[in-house]
């Protein structure tokens, strides 16, 4: 566990409710340290004020969290179709003067090179050029790594709207029950004014 | 009603099964496993009950009340799945990235995104009940 966030957590946040919260559900590379630092954004720009709406802050933090790490998988499958359209453009426009030596570039070393693309930048220079001296630029390759991924975008989409229509509404919580707070708290104070004026004219 | 040398063979031909074989069936078999941990309240799990009532203690105070209600059960509860929940989801994104990415693994994503996502909703939807809210 971070100390970053237990520290972030013990601040202002009501003790037994740190358990609950300080073991935030990662995956692969994303660390503690980065969710810490997000979550202590939001926590100082909702300053939430009672144990639930510090369960609303985190929800908050788990959703943005989660449009983040949809994002991501979004771009993974957008670079992973990119690099079948490279490899299936290389393919369809080999020189087939030499039929042999295009089918040999066909089996074996198309895929190699959309590998090579994907990973050397001097590579994927080079490779840009000579699609887009066939007809095919980066751009083209961009669109047409979409238009495979668009079913699979269109999920990840819905899912993000989705989080992002339930962030709202609990921001919107938070703010109503701040509201509310802070209209009891003025009532209260009220009244131990107007106490302490009736005693005073007593 | 099945006859007595009915119900011999079918429990004859029950004990040959050894659960699914193919990789399609031991991946629903492994979705099952999700859908009843969920679908178990997390009152009814001794592991968590105990979460439940400390969480339900907390939302008390915070609801200014002299002792825990049904309404803070209700809440804590809802909370506590929204917890295990979003624990699942990571593991179904950890066992997507470590996955091959293939198409079948994206429509697998998705599919068991979307079964989650029905318990999550109902979860929401249990607290702002709880919590006559959003």
């Amino acid at each position: 566990m971070s100390r970053s966030l237990v520290k972030g957590l013990r601040i202002g946040c009501p003790a037994g409710l740190v358990e609950f919260l300080e073991n935030p559900p990662l995956v692969g590379d994303e660390t503690v340290e980065d969710y810490a630092k997000f979550f202590r954004a939001i926590v100082a720009d909702l300053n939430p004020v009672d144990a639930i709406n510090w369960l609303y802050t985190r929800d908050v933090v788990d959703l943005a969290w989660q449009i983040r790490r949809e994002r991501a998988v979004s771009v993974g499958i957008i670079k992973l179709k990119q690099k079948e359209v490279v490899r299936d453009l290389l393919k369809a426009t080999v020189d087939a003067s030499d039929p042999a030596k295009a089918a040999v570039f066909r089996i074996f070393s198309a895929a190699n090179e959309a590998e090579s693309w994907a990973s050397d930048p001097a590579a994927r220079k080079e490779i840009d050029a000579r699609l887009a001296a066939r007809g095919h630029p980066p751009s083209a390759v961009l669109a047409e790594a979409y238009m495979r991924a668009a079913r699979h975008i269109d999920a990840i989409e819905k899912r993000i709207a989705l989080c992002e229509a339930r962030k709202v509404a609990i921001v919107r919580e938070i703010e109503r029950r701040d509201a509310m707070l802070a209209r009891d708290l003025a009532a209260a104070s009220a009244e131990v004014i107007d106490a302490e004026f009736s005693e005073a004219a007593e | 009603m099945a006859s007595d040398r009915q119900l011999a063979a079918n429990r004859r031909n029950a004990r040959k099964s050894t659960g699914p074989a193919s990789e399609s069936g031991k991946q629903r078999s492994r979705g099952n496993a999700l859908r009843h941990g969920l679908a178990i309240g997390a009152d009814r799990d001794p592991l968590l009950r105990a979460d439940v009532e400390r969480l339900a203690q907390i939302i008390s105070q915070a609801r200014n009340e002299s002792g825990v209600t049904v309404t803070d059960r209700h809440v804590a509860l809802a909370e506590i799945d929204l917890l295990r929940i979003r624990k699942i989801r990571a593991s179904i994104f950890e066992a997507f990235n470590k996955s091959a990415q293939s198409p079948a693994n994206l429509n697998q994503l998705h599919e068991q995104l979307r079964k989650l996502d029905r318990y999550e909703r109902r979860a929401f939807s249990r607290r702002r009940r709880a919590l006559g809210s959003h």
